[in-house]
């Protein structure tokens, strides 16, 4: 083998290299047309979502008070000797009520800020879904509907940032 | 005859480009145009669900041209002008002829709640951030338009701790408790150059 046939074979061999190569990148990004993305961090992570817990912690956290003052009294008083009977049942009742409150607040509350949450992600997902030339958004919740994803295939930073970034400039 | 058609059809395709650079920029100096022009970045419209908010910023200039004073009241004006913040909040349904306050309602008691919150309780629900500052609405009032048309306007006011004119980014946000959409912002750039 002399020299120019050496340096044709080297020049066969690198066009197969950089064919094989450029063709695997195209390969894989035409088939980069799914993303995974875990819901739940993708609900925890969204601005809104911690600012609207943030307003309702305060009524809340006013509500558990009232419920903690009435047990306080109630505990004090049913230790004190000579207190009606009538007067602590009166108590309990206010006890029982004050903590049903909170508890049908806080699943309001929570139902109210989901569905609001939800409401403005929907429409921001697509169209990050449309930005990123994408055929479907699978949403993991780690409740076992995705078993196994490659890394390639999570959007869920890229999509935070941008759900953030929309509701912070209010696009 | 064929040179004629050739012009004719020449002019009929030119006309809406010289229509179109004829249109040009809103003219900065005169501010009532101006503001409210997209390109000035002092109005922004926000849409969620079918629900319009538009939030117009009113400079300080935009508010005295567009009172119309003079002398002694004029320069009274400006002083009661410095260091607040004035923007408009308006609020629709898209394709909804009726003022937004009558959509989807069930009863005129639901309607009644709806103005009571406009009304009293909704400036707890707007503010503004300025720079470190959470501003709290200095000035709140909401114009009931009777149903006469399809959009309701809150105007609101805020005053700046250390600024007399606004010079940095208006961070505007409302948390509208009647229609549930969570909290709208948006961001206001009082002078974009």
């Amino acid at each position: 083998m002399n020299k120019s046939e050496i340096r044709q074979l080297v020049i066969t061999l690198t066009a197969c290299v950089l064919t094989g190569i450029t063709v695997l990148c195209i390969t894989r990004h035409a088939n980069k047309k799914i993303a995974v993305v875990d819901a739940v961090q993708l609900f925890n992570a969204y601005n809104m979502k911690q600012e609207l817990e943030q307003r309702a912690a305060a009524h809340l956290e006013l509500l558990a008070h009232q419920a903690d003052s009435i047990k306080q009294v109630l505990t004090v008083k049913s230790k004190t000797e000579g207190v009606q009977q009538a007067e602590l049942q009166a108590l309990v009742i206010a006890f029982k009520t004050a903590q049903n409150q909170m508890e049908s607040e806080y699943q309001e509350s929570n139902q109210s800020i989901n569905e609001q949450v939800w409401k403005r992600l929907n429409p921001v997902v697509d169209e990050f879904g449309k930005k990123e030339n994408l055929r479907l958004i699978i949403g993991a919740n780690g409740m076992g509907s995705v078993l196994y994803k490659d890394e390639y295939y999570d959007k869920t930073a890229a999509l935070i940032e941008f759900v953030n970034k929309k509701y912070e400039e209010g696009h | 005859m064929k040179k004629d058609i050739r012009s004719g059809l020449l002019a009929v395709f030119m006309l809406p480009l010289f229509l179109l650079s004829c249109k040009g920029k809103p003219d900065r100096g005169n501010i009532l145009e101006y503001a409210v022009s997209p390109e000035s970045g002092m109005r922004k419209e926000v849409e969620i669900d079918r629900h319009v908010y538009k939030f117009q910023y009113k400079p300080a200039a935009y508010m005295l041209k567009s009172e119309g004073l003079s002398g002694q009241e004029l320069a009274e004006r400006e002083k009661q002008l410095d260091s607040m913040v004035w923007f408009n909040i308006s609020l629709s349904i898209k394709d909804f002829p009726s003022s937004p306050l009558r959509y989807g309602i069930k009863g005129i008691e639901e309607y009644n709640e709806r103005l009571d919150y406009y009304l009293n309780r909704a400036a707890g629900d707007i503010s503004l951030v300025y720079g470190k500052d959470t501003l709290r609405a200095y000035s709140y009032w909401f114009e009931n338009n009777q149903n006469l048309s399809p959009e309701e306007t809150i105007v609101v006011g805020f005053k700046l701790k250390d600024a007399k004119v606004p010079v940095k980014d208006l961070h505007l946000a409302f948390y509208d408790r009647v229609f549930q959409n969570g909290i709208v912002k948006t961001v206001i750039r009082p002078d974009p150059g």
